[in-house]
């Protein structure tokens, strides 16, 4: 079943060495909305609240793991599931 | 304005189907017989391994075949990598890993389909195969691999209700699993991709749902919605197994590439590899109840394998939860449904939606419980039916009329066929004298959700233009809604004469030039487009009200001289909303009840099974057209009858073993028995003509009936679906 889309989807790539992109990874991991989304990039799609702790967290990590750049995209949609 | 009165192929008659014959003589266009002039073919590359690392692809062997046109990569997806209905997990085309057998990794464009295939082989793909995580128990684990970032649990509903606690003074437990179903649609995917000058594409295609392939083509091509002009195509059966995407954005990709029309068509074998299938699950049961028969409380654990990528697979597992307990009033319950990413095939939507699956248990259950308490099986179901009013584990009131107990009653009171027709399980293959040939007689009733659920603002569009053609009126009814071999056409037609009183209407191709429609699927169309048709009529109707200015005698023609009419409308169901985390919530718009009997005959020596007669009553609110719900009834029951007794996907490490219809059995004519029917109509007072929908409950109900009779017949436990004659015997 198909269902709106999500509050706040954030498409994001991050900018370094493997261990930046791997902790941005394992810091977004456990708020149960990161997917893959291309090569090198993640996905983070649901609550507006919820996907900007999680992109907060992941760039943390990832710049604590020596990122230098950071490439975002955000989508909110007028029609959205909260 | 004079009295219209509707004609007699209104609402309530049994049309028939402009699309039967065509059907049946092979007359039928499907979308697998589109054709274009300078059209090209596509092809797919897909994984032979079902988890496995790509390390580098190399396209030039390809693109060296003569007739070769473009050899694609995920490189190429202009848009959005990844697509799904609700997370968009899924790559359109693999860029590292791969998560299934048949993910797709390149496409070919090639001027002969041969041409194409051949070349899709000769990309060079250099794998790291990887160590397959195929157990879902195992995929609860926290510590193996995620196939996912977030994780490997892809959703976990609990549901709370009364005190989960409460225990009964007979207590009986149950662990059921059911096996990988397919829909099995005749039609392989298939359709035309046309590029179109305005650097967008026309698509024509067999599909569910037309705008939500809309949005997710535009999103992955990187165009604007209104550049993505969908045309549904000849539908061969669809079951939810064309609610996900399989080639769509492949063939708009090649097409938009080459600057030429590219047609995919799936072979049967690419066919099993190219959608989504039902769920298996493993479920684990507790009952509990008085001994005068009450149910007391329903413990229940379910794992829905969700396979590679998440397609429906969050909806399922709600869906599970919410109907884990079956229509019975069930004062105390605590359900967990889970669902799993696995790296198995991909599963989703299929008729039924997650209440097939529980419903095979919990009828397993009461038949348990009844023996247990020493009660009639049919009873035990009576003394605990729901009915209007009831409160469901999920905390939500039953609006609807809900006559499961009259349905048992009317199912019961049906006559039970004679044995001694000298037909044996097994048919001619059979050449024993019925020695070991013994009878059984199974129930089940069961129930499942109307529409969509959880808050989803579910709605369909329909425009209605009433017209002079050749002197007479002309209505023209164009939806989004897709025709995937129920009847929909015909039920569009009856509603626009019933509600305008003429006789004349055409029905045009469904396409995105007019709203959505939302999905052919949850039993929802004929309520929800139906209900648009009848509330773009009665606009129509009252623009020529307004016409006439009062004038009682102006007859349709003279006010249509004036000019066509024309209105467009929308019809929403109820609201929903979601469920909370302790699985509370008013989440379903609506259920429709069904009831199934099943007689089988059963050599217990070969392990044959024959189903004698399949007796059913079921509450549809109001049968539009009679003879497509009787369609609709039979056919449910026959998928029923496949999970109950062949149909299986039978996947080992992770790779599928019968991807044809040679080995993966659906029932022929030959084992579909005499369908005995008893159609209620007790209508919803919130649906147009209080329509409940048709399509799903006879699948869901029809199943566990079957395996209840088998047990009746055999005494053995029968745990799993489908029944293999090795478990008859006791192999």
């Amino acid at each position: 079943m198909p269902v709106p889309p999500a509050e706040l989807t954030a498409h994001f790539a991050i900018e370094g060495p493997d261990e930046a992109r791997a902790a941005a990874t394992d810091a977004a991991g456990p708020s149960g909305l990161a997917r893959e989304a291309g090569p090198g990039e993640l996905m983070l799609a649901g609550p507006r609240s919820e996907v900007l702790a999680a992109l907060g967290e992941a760039i943390a990590a990832a710049l604590d793991a020596g990122a230098h750049g950071l490439d975002v995209k955000l989508e909110a949609p007028t029609e959205s599931r909260r | 304005m004079s009295t219209i009165a509707p004609p007699a192929s209104g609402v309530g008659a049994s049309v028939r189907r402009p699309d039967g014959i065509p059907k049946v003589t092979g007359a039928f266009a499907y979308a697998s017989d589109l054709w274009a002039d300078r059209m090209l073919w596509g092809s797919t590359l897909r994984s032979p391994h079902p988890r496995a690392r790509i390390r580098s692809i190399d396209v030039g062997p390809a693109l060296r075949v003569p007739g070769v046109h473009a050899v694609l990569t995920h490189e190429d997806v202009p848009g959005r990598k990844t697509y799904g209905l609700e997370i968009a997990d899924q790559p359109v085309l693999a860029w590292e890993d791969v998560r299934y057998q048949g993910e797709a990794v390149a496409l070919v464009a090639a001027d002969h389909p041969e041409t194409a295939r051949a070349a899709a082989q000769r990309i060079g793909v250099d794998w790291e195969v990887l160590e397959p995580l195929t157990d879902p128990e195992r995929a609860l684990d926290p510590s193996v691999p995620k196939l996912h970032p977030s994780g490997n649990v892809l959703r976990h509903v609990h549901v709370e209700h009364g005190d989960p606690g409460a225990s009964g003074e007979v207590v009986v437990r149950g662990e059921y699993a059911v096996g990988m179903q397919d829909q099995a649609f005749l039609g392989p995917e298939s359709g035309l991709a046309v590029p179109a000058e305005d650097g967008g594409v026309d698509l024509y295609i067999a599909t569910q749902w037309l705008h939500v392939d809309r949005d997710q083509l535009a999103a992955s091509l990187d165009l604007e919605p209104e550049q993505v002009r969908l045309v549904l195509g000849g539908v061969g059966g669809a079951f939810g197994g064309r609610e996900d995407l399989s080639m769509q954005v492949h063939a708009c990709m090649l097409a938009l590439h080459t600057g030429r029309p590219v047609k995919m068509m799936y072979g049967r074998e690419e066919s099993f590899f190219g959608h989504i299938h039902r769920h298996p699950a493993r479920l684990r049961y507790e009952h509990h109840a008085t001994r005068d028969g009450k149910l007391v409380a329903v413990r229940a654990w379910i794992l829905l394998d969700g396979g590679a990528y998440a397609s429906s697979s969050t909806a399922v597992c709600s869906n599970a939860a919410s109907f884990a307990c079956g229509p019975y009033e069930v004062p105390n319950a605590e359900v967990d449904a889970y669902v799993v990413y696995t790296d198995n095939p991909p599963c989703g939507a299929m008729r039924g939606f997650g209440a097939v699956q529980t419903c095979f248990a919990h009828e397993a259950q009461m038949d348990r419980l009844a023996a247990a308490l020493e009660l009639d099986p049919v009873e035990l179901r009576r003394r605990n039916a729901l009915s209007t009013g009831s409160t469901l584990p999920t905390g939500a009131a039953v609006r609807c009329p809900a006559p499961v107990a009259e349905l048992l009653e009317r199912v019961v009171a049906m006559p039970e066929p004679e044995g001694g027709d000298g037909l044996w399980p097994g048919g001619v293959s059979n050449v024993t004298r019925g020695e070991g040939v013994r009878r059984g007689v199974g129930y089940a009733v069961g129930f499942k959700n109307i529409g969509y659920s959880e808050g989803f603002d579910d709605y369909s569009t329909a425009r209605v233009r009433l017209s002079l053609a050749g002197g007479e009126p002309l209505a023209e009814v164009h939806t989004a809604a897709a025709e995937v071999g129920q009847g929909l056409v015909t039920v569009q037609e009856q509603i626009a004469r019933q509600e305008l009183g003429v006789e004349r209407v055409a029905v045009l191709p469904a396409d995105t030039q007019v709203g959505t429609a939302g999905s052919s699927s949850a039993s929802r169309q004929t309520m929800m487009t139906g209900g648009a048709v009848q509330a773009a009529c009665e606009a129509v109707m009252e623009a020529l009200r307004e016409r006439a200015g009062g004038e009682p005698g102006a007859s349709l023609v003279d006010l249509l001289a004036a000019g066509p009419v024309e209105a467009t409308r929308e019809y929403h169901h109820r609201q929903t909303f979601p469920l909370d985390d302790k699985g509370q919530g008013d989440a379903h718009v609506t259920f429709a009840f069904a009831a199934h009997r099943a007689v089988v005959d059963v050599d217990v020596e070969l392990g044959l099974v024959r189903v004698v007669e399949i007796a059913t009553a079921q509450d549809v609110g109001k049968a539009i057209n009679p003879q497509a719900v009787e369609g609709q009834i039979e056919g449910g029951i026959a998928q029923g009858l496949g999970l109950a007794l062949m149909e299986e996907i039978q996947v080992v490490d992770g790779e599928v073993r019968n991807a044809s219809f040679t080995d993966y059995l659906i029932p022929t004519v030959l084992d579909m028995p005499p369908v005995r029917l008893d159609v209620l109509e007790l209508g919803d007072p919130d649906a147009p003509y209080g329509l409940r929908g048709v399509g799903e409950p006879p699948t869901i109900s029809s199943t566990p009936a079957i395996v209840s009779a088998l047990r009746a017949a055999t005494g053995a436990a029968l745990t799993r679906v489908p029944v293999r004659p090795d478990d008859i015997v006791g192999l």
